[in-house]
């Protein structure tokens, strides 16, 4: 939920763009306008404590109101724990935030909306001749960029990787962590050995390994406890501990293992730290299906992008139609989205039975009607291989 | 009568199903409030011109039945799952039952009127969530699984009310197991035969998926009836296995609404209606349908004060007038009621019109009462 502390047509513009948001407006006259526009008003002054504290601390406050009265009520707000986003009434005046210490946006409305949802920056590059001739797939953007779109001649071009640039285009950019996510995700993969694991499971996570160019470290299951080596010290932990060391290490990106049976405790540790594949002994990934089974469905994108990279044409089944508005800015990889028109359950099996190498999915699922029984029988099945996040 | 006889009751009763929705739009009540109402004007109340026939009987039973499928149907498991406040949406419920049980122990009713007095209109209450927009706040879904719950369990109560003797409990436990065998097994088709599955759910011409989803309601109602058990349970529980184990399916669910309220569930209450003599409630009935209404609001406005440190006390008095909203399953109750002789035709008339009036009442005071631009509290 936002709360948003403002007034007039900006409080309206703003609550307009937001999906569930309360206004408090100290004007009463504006309040009573904006109550009668359909929008969820409080006509009270958000500088004094007890307005504040009815609200759940968990929800994101926008202040867009005098500059003066924004810091006035930052400083509350800050004090009771809430997350705050500042929108400068007037840029030259930023400095009253900064001598404040409160985190500001010096900008449009637009600006704070798209800071709040995407985390990202876009921005603008001209093509110089040096560049000419080049193709999209040669241009190197960096990790963190990628090219979402290209502008020539007064038009908009979809970004391929075999297009050529001309000197005079102009690179439409988004960077960001989500960007680097897409573009190399993994530097270090697990591998949880266990006795049980067969040299072609083992082989598997190698493959992928060499396939993210990613290092792939051992930790062996000897009875109950993992032997690792970190830290330079070799150690013989638990599988809680090891993966709590892992966490506080903060150097892999990936988890694989195998599993043998429905185990809800031990996946839902691992996945709630790491993306975690269940091996099942593949060679390659030729055929890989993303079914975005979760309400956040950038995780699943992000990573069936990144596979679409390094393998191929990965489908990915949207079990929701609201999904399919992930994949506006999204074109520079081989994905073929599909939306479940029946039911989305009997079209995730349907399509999962129909052969696949590897199939991602979120623990989580929370989006679609997959039964949780239906979900493990997906994650243990033989034949594919499963990544699971969260 | 005549067979032109029949085709003309069953003509008018179509036309009245043809414009109840329409006017009900226009006059901002729900369709089957005036469906029931025409039933009553057209019947023996005021101009008698609904004549009974086994044409009419079967398509007003038929709609009963399927009246109960799709209330199985609505039950969203998930969503009642996933709940945070279900321990408390249990205590409400088993409150309000207890309230209700020792209201009609006290004024000598049948414990049926407690079962009537703790159902609540599901529908009812998402439409009036929706139309302030908090059906998605905690509040909203608060309401909506308390409603799912009470629903539930009042439409179980009512299909094991009606049991008489030791071999009618075991053959309802029977039907039971089959239930939950059905829904092992359902499971496993979906596994093993997702691509047949599947076409239950698209635009095929066959209508495979209509054609499955009526079949298995025949069948539960077959044994049912078969076992000597009544045959709405069986028609539920196969509404709750469909629900359960397809977890949604809108194409599906929207062609069996169609069929159910496009046709039979409106002739099964014109018939209600028609069949209600209002003069034959006369004082004493109006005195029940008032102390009915009062009881109504206070068997779920007391429960309702367990969510007082959650929404404050406004809004969890609010709640307890949206959950006293009666209508299309009480209606069903009350046919059944009638049918079996646990109540008098006098006392279904009564309680009908209680039914009305509480579908009316109840929204509108929860409007006043829920604080609308208040803010969510911690």
């Amino acid at each position: 939920m936002y709360i948003l502390v403002s007034t007039g047509d900006k409080a309206a513009r703003i609550a307009s763009k937001l999906p569930d948001c309360i206004i408090v407006d100290r004007n009463p006259d504006s309040a009573k306008k904006l109550a009668e526009k359909g929008f969820e008003v409080l006509n009270e002054d958000a500088s004094n404590p007890e307005v504040l504290a009815r609200f759940d601390t968990e929800s994101k406050m926008i202040l867009a109101d005098e500059d003066e009265f924004n810091v006035k009520v930052a400083k509350v707000a800050k004090l009771l724990g809430f997350e705050v986003f500042a929108v400068a009434e007037n840029e030259e005046r930023c400095w009253i935030y900064e001598s404040e210490g409160i985190s500001k946006i010096c900008g449009s409305v637009e600006s704070l909306i798209s800071t709040i949802f995407e985390k990202n920056r876009y921005f603008e590059i001209k093509v110089g001749e040096e560049m000419d001739g080049m193709t999209l797939k040669e241009y190197d953007a960096g990790e963190d960029c990628m090219v979402i779109s290209v502008f020539r001649d007064g038009k908009v071009l979809q970004p391929f990787p075999e297009l050529e640039l001309k000197a005079g285009d102009t690179l439409g950019l988004v960077c960001g962590e989500h960007v680097r996510l897409t573009k190399n995700p993994f530097d270090n993969i697990l591998l949880l050995k266990s006795e049980e694991m067969s040299e072609r499971e083992i082989r598997e996570a190698k493959m992928v390994a060499e396939r993210f160019e990613a290092s792939l470290i051992v930790f062996e299951k000897v009875g109950d406890a993992y032997a690792c080596v970190l830290e330079g010290r070799s150690d013989s932990v638990s599988l809680e501990e090891a993966v709590k060391i892992l966490k506080k290490s903060d150097e892999f990106d990936l988890i694989a293992t195998t599993l043998k049976e429905k185990n809800e405790d031990v996946l839902k540790l691992l996945v709630s730290n790491f993306p975690t594949l269940v091996l099942s002994g593949r060679g390659d990934y030729r055929k890989i299906l993303a079914l975005v089974n979760n309400s956040n469905p950038d995780s699943i994108i992000n990573i069936a992008k990144a596979f679409s990279r390094f393998f191929g044409r990965v489908k990915v089944l949207l079990l929701d139609e609201e999904q399919i508005k992930h994949f506006s800015k999204f074109t520079e990889t081989d994905l073929e989205v599909e939306v479940s028109t029946g039911n989305p359950m009997v079209d995730a099996v349907r399509e999962f039975k129909s052969g696949y190498d590897l199939a991602i999915l979120s623990l989580t699922n929370d989006a679609g009607n997959i039964d949780r029984d239906i979900l493990w029988k997906i994650i243990l099945d033989k034949e594919t291989s499963v990544l699971v996040v969260e | 009568m005549s067979e032109a006889e029949q085709f003309t009751t069953i003509a008018l009763i179509s036309v009245i199903a043809f414009i109840s929705p329409i006017i009900a739009e226009k006059i901002r009540v729900p369709a089957v409030v005036l469906e029931i109402t025409l039933g009553m004007v057209f019947g023996v109340s005021f101009l008698n011109v609904i004549y009974s026939s086994g044409w009419l009987s079967f398509l007003s039973l038929f709609g009963l039945i399927f009246l109960m499928f799709l209330a199985g149907l609505e039950i969203d498991a998930e969503t009642v799952l996933r709940s945070g406040h279900l321990k408390k949406v249990v205590a409400f419920f088993a409150l309000s039952l207890s309230l209700s049980a020792a209201f009609t122990i006290l004024a000598g009713l049948s414990l049926f009127y407690a079962i009537i007095l703790t159902n609540v209109a599901v529908g009812v209450v998402v439409s009036v969530l929706r139309e302030i927009g908090i059906e998605k706040e905690d509040f909203g879904q608060l309401n909506i699984v308390a409603a799912l719950v009470s629903d539930f369990s009042t439409m179980f109560l009512l299909s094991i009310y009606f049991l008489t003797g030791y071999l009618q409990i075991a053959f309802a436990f029977a039907i039971i197991l089959v239930f939950l065998a059905a829904y092992r097994f359902g499971k496993l088709v979906i596994w093993y035969f997702p691509e047949f599955i599947s076409k239950w759910f698209s635009d095929e011409p066959s209508e495979i998926g209509v054609r499955g989803s009526l079949a298995i309601m025949i069948l539960f109602v077959g044994l049912s009836s078969f076992l000597g058990v009544e045959a709405i349970l069986g028609a539920f529980l196969a509404g709750v296995l469909l629900s359960i184990t397809f977890r949604g399916g809108k194409k599906l669910y929207d062609k069996l609404y169609g069929m159910g309220f496009g046709f039979f569930i409106p002739i099964f209450f014109i018939k209600t209606g028609s069949e209600l003599n209002i003069a034959q409630a006369g004082v004493v009935g109006l005195g029940l349908i008032l102390l009915l209404l009062a009881v109504s609001f206070v068997v779920k406005a007391i429960p309702s004060l367990i969510f007082v440190p959650n929404f404050g006390l406004r809004r969890a008095v609010s709640m307890g007038f949206l959950q006293s909203t009666k209508l299309s399953l009480t209606i069903a109750g009350v046919a059944i009621g009638v049918t079996s002789g646990v109540i008098s035709e006098p006392e279904a008339a009564a309680l009908v019109t209680f039914t009305i009036v509480s579908c009316l009442l109840s929204p509108t005071l929860f409007r006043l009462l829920y604080p609308r631009y208040l803010p969510k509290t911690r």
